[in-house]
Parts: C-alpha cells; structure tokens; sequence
C-alpha cells in the first residue's frame, strides 16, 4: 500500500515526510549520509581511493606519466568522470553524457591548483621533466549527489600518490629508483557540500530519488582554511540569499568533518 | 590597476530578428565578445530527446574556432539549465525548442553574453517563459577589487569570477569560481556577499536594455547609463 503510494505519487509520499522535518532514510534535512574513504584501493595505479557516501560508490585513480613540462596556462593535473552504464538504469554505454562531462570540467576547475607546478618537477641536470597526473574517476553506483563524492574520491587518491624516485642519466635514460618514493603536498582541500531543493525545503545530500524530485540544486565549496573556493548553482529554483548564508553555515561544518576523514591514515 | 575604473558595463549592441530562417534570433555584443543566437521551434523533436508532457530544450554551442569540447560542453549546459526554469515547457510538450549559439569572438564575459543573447532570441522567437532573466560577470582581483562586465584581459589577470543569472533582483544562478591561477586564494565571504548585491544592481541595467531592444525591434547602442 505505502509502495503504491510512493510509485503514483512521489512527491507527495515525499512531503509527507518532509512536513515532519525527516526523510525516509531517516535523515533530517541537514544530515548527510555516512561517509566511507579508502585509499590505496587499485595496487596498479600510482593513487587511488574508493569512497561511498551513503550508496554513492566513487573509484578513483591516478595514473602518473612523465612529461616535458607544460607552458604557463597547461594543467598537470587531468581529471577524467566516468559514468559507467552499471551505476544506474539511466546510463547508456557510449560517449560520455552531458552529465559526465559537466562533472568533470567542475572538477578540473575546482582541483586546478590543488597540486603547484614545482611539486611535480623532477630534478635532474641533463633534461627539463615533470610529472603528468591523470585523474580517473569512475562512478559504480548512482545514489545522487555524485560531485561531493567525486571531489573527496580525487583528494583521497591524491593524497595517497606515491611517485617513485626519479633519475636522469648523462644519455638522457630515465631511471626509475627502486624503493624510493614520494608523497604529493596538496596546497588546497576542496570539499563540496551539495544542496536540493524540493518545493520550500532545502535538503542536504540528495539521494538518487530526491534528486528526481528535486526543483534545483546548489553546491558550496570550501577549502581547508574555512575559505569559499565555489558556490554553483545552475537554473532551479530561487534560494534567498539568508538559505544561501544558512547552507553555507552547514557546509563549513561538513568540510571540518569530511576533511578529517580525508586526511586521517 | 585596471580593477578599479571597472564599474561600468561595457557598451551593448544588440540586435534581434537577423536571421531569416530562424523563428527567433538575436545579435549581441557586450564589448568585444560576439555571439550569435538562433531559435528554432516548437518543432519536431528528434525522437530520442522526446520528453513526456513537456517540450525539450536543446542548446548548442558553435565555438569560434575550435571543436566543442569539455568546456564548451559545460557552457552549453549551464545556458540549458539557466533557461530550462524560465521556458514554459509544459504548453509545448513533445517538440523540441532548438537553441543554437554561434560564438563569434570570445572577449571575456562569454556565458553573461550567451544567457542575454539567449534570453532576447527566445523573445523575438515568441516563445513563452515566465520571467525574463539578465546575466553580469564579475572580476575579482588578488586585492578584492571587483570590475563588472571583465573582458578577456581582465578575466586572465583575475583571481576569482562570479557569473550571476539574475531575474527581476532575484539571483537564479550563479557560477563563482577560483581562477586556476593563484594557488592559494581562495574568495573571502564578504567579497562574495559584496559581489552578489553588485550583480543585481548592474543585472538591472541589462534588464534595461534588453527591455528597450524588444519594444523597439531596432538596433540598440549604449552602456545602459539611462537606466540606472
């Protein structure tokens, strides 16, 4: 009975919920779900992680080539989404949807100048060289809410990258060292915290459902020093600007707690 | 330097009604940035994009000089997205009303260009929306000097840039971002509440003059000074 209503009438099963300041995983409106990060998930790769966020499960890894170093405007850091056909019924295999590559040209801005450019180059005496970082970030399952995942799934394998030690001979032979190697400095941790809004409601953390529902959303991003890196919004409906300070009050405490979880181990 | 004499919008000229074949189309220039907008519809919907009850948006972009990439994908959903809310899809449902962006020359400011192109084609095509909406960019530089309305030169030497999507002084959408630029900077609150009243006020000046584009149907010259 309770199923049939959900199926005919979304929405409103919704709103039932939400007039009593809950939703039906049992959250309130400024609850997120719980968070999960490993790293280290993909042996092969230089970084990686595997973050869930309620059922949102995120891979990621990072593949490190080297390179002639780039002239002044050219990234280092090349961050590729994948939305895989297994994560959700919606997905096709084929080109990347609009979607995929929304998320990831928002990441390549947002994580331009996490990593500086001297912290990539390989100091030798005969050849210019620098790392090159390629990014992967491949969705498995869609529960909404995939840029806050996708960001943390990015710091996380950064910040488990391991570049092994690099020599250059007189010939100009690149020697790779064994046993020796290096960790990333990251000079900024962003962390998104997405919003939906769902009639008058502003919801934190939107499922896959609710994102159906949803008449709009925004994301707010804060970086390690408490500083506003991002505020994204595109089209939906109208957030007055005290939402807006409310929800960027709840973002600051989201980015203290999912940095912690970040950085730890 | 430049920063401080940067209040002003840069001068405007617009145009509608330049296409022939389109049912709708507008030419707009905001500075030295260029671009061209063509609407089609409602017409037939190819049968993939179909939506049930409502009519489908499309938007495409045509960049100046190169293939549509990630960026240009990302442009192209963020002028979708903006106009999604204020077309209304519902009256036309199971046709498609076709967007098609030609940017001529990107000069700074491109999607502020590219929503007000947009908005004024949509009108002269007669398509029905429930508001109208303006867009203004603004440049913030390292010392948290803002300029409106930023041309390429601006933008590059910039280290943060909020694009606001404004309805009758009701934001709508907003794009804020860290140039990849400077490493450590990061926006400041005040600067981006500072940076979120200035936009309403200068959207209201645009708000002028697509207004005056579209009850007069002639070319329009100006800065938008008259309607301050």
């Amino acid at each position: 009975m309770e199923s049939s209503f959900q199926t005919i009438y979304p929405l409103e099963y919704y709103l039932t919920f939400l007039n009593k300041g809950i939703r039906p995983d049992g959250r309130t409106t400024t609850q997120s779900r719980p968070l999960e990060i490993h790293k280290n998930s993909i042996s092969s790769a230089e970084g990686s992680s595997f973050v869930k966020i309620g059922n949102t499960f995120v891979n990621c890894g990072i593949k490190a080539e080297i390179g002639i170093p780039p002239a002044d405007q050219e990234p280092v850091l090349a961050i590729n989404v994948e939305l895989l056909p297994i994560c959700s019924k919606n997905i096709r295999p084929g080109k990347p949807t609009d979607q995929a590559q929304y998320l990831s040209s928002t990441l390549n801005s947002l994580c331009g100048n996490i990593i500086s450019r001297e912290e990539l180059l390989i100091e030798n005496e005969s050849l210019p060289l620098s790392w090159f970082l390629y990014v992967d970030v491949y969705c498995l399952n869609y529960d909404g809410n995939l840029l806050d995942a996708s960001l943390l799934s990015v710091l996380a394998a950064l910040e488990s990258v391991s570049l092994p030690s690099i020599s250059v001979t007189l010939e100009g032979n690149i020697v790779v060292a064994e046993g020796k190697s290096s960790m990333l400095n990251l000079q900024k941790y962003p962390v998104a915290s997405t919003f939906a809004t769902l009639e008058e409601y502003v919801i934190t953390d939107p499922t896959f459902e609710e994102e159906e529902l949803m008449s709009g959303s925004f994301t707010i991003v804060y970086d390690q020093n408490n500083k506003l890196c991002s505020v994204l919004k595109s089209g939906g409906s109208i957030v007055s600007d005290e939402v807006l300070q409310k929800c960027m009050k709840l973002s600051l405490e989201n980015t203290t707690i999912r940095l912690e979880q970040v950085t730890a181990n | 330097g430049n920063f401080k004499l940067k209040m002003e919008l840069r001068s405007f000229n617009t145009r509608q009604s330049v296409l022939q074949r389109a049912d709708g189309s507008c030419h707009l220039r905001q500075g030295n940035t260029e671009v061209l907008v063509g609407v089609y519809g409602p017409k037939q919907v190819p049968p993939r994009r179909e939506k049930v009850g409502r009519a489908d948006l499309q938007v495409e972009i045509k960049p100046s000089d190169e293939f549509p990439d990630l960026h240009w994908c990302k442009l192209q959903m963020e002028v979708e997205q903006c106009f999604q809310d204020f077309v209304l899809l519902l009256l036309h449902p199971g046709t498609q009303i076709k967007v098609v962006l030609q940017v001529v020359q990107d000069d700074g400011s491109l999607l502020s260009a590219c929503v007000n192109a947009t908005m004024l084609a949509l009108i002269d095509a007669g398509i029905p929306m429930k508001n109208m909406v303006t867009s203004v960019t603004i440049a913030q530089n390292g010392d948290g000097e803002l300029a409106l309305d930023p041309n390429k030169q601006i933008e590059d030497a910039s280290s943060a840039i909020f694009i606001f999507n404004v309805s009758k002084g009701e934001i709508t959408s907003e794009k804020s971002a860290v140039q990849t630029s400077d490493i450590n900077y990061s926006i400041n609150e005040e600067s981006y509440w500072k940076a979120r009243s200035l936009s309403r006020s200068a959207a209201m000046k645009v708000y002028g003059i697509i207004s005056l584009t579209t009850t007069s149907k002639c070319l329009y010259e100006g800065d938008g000074s008259a309607y301050e």
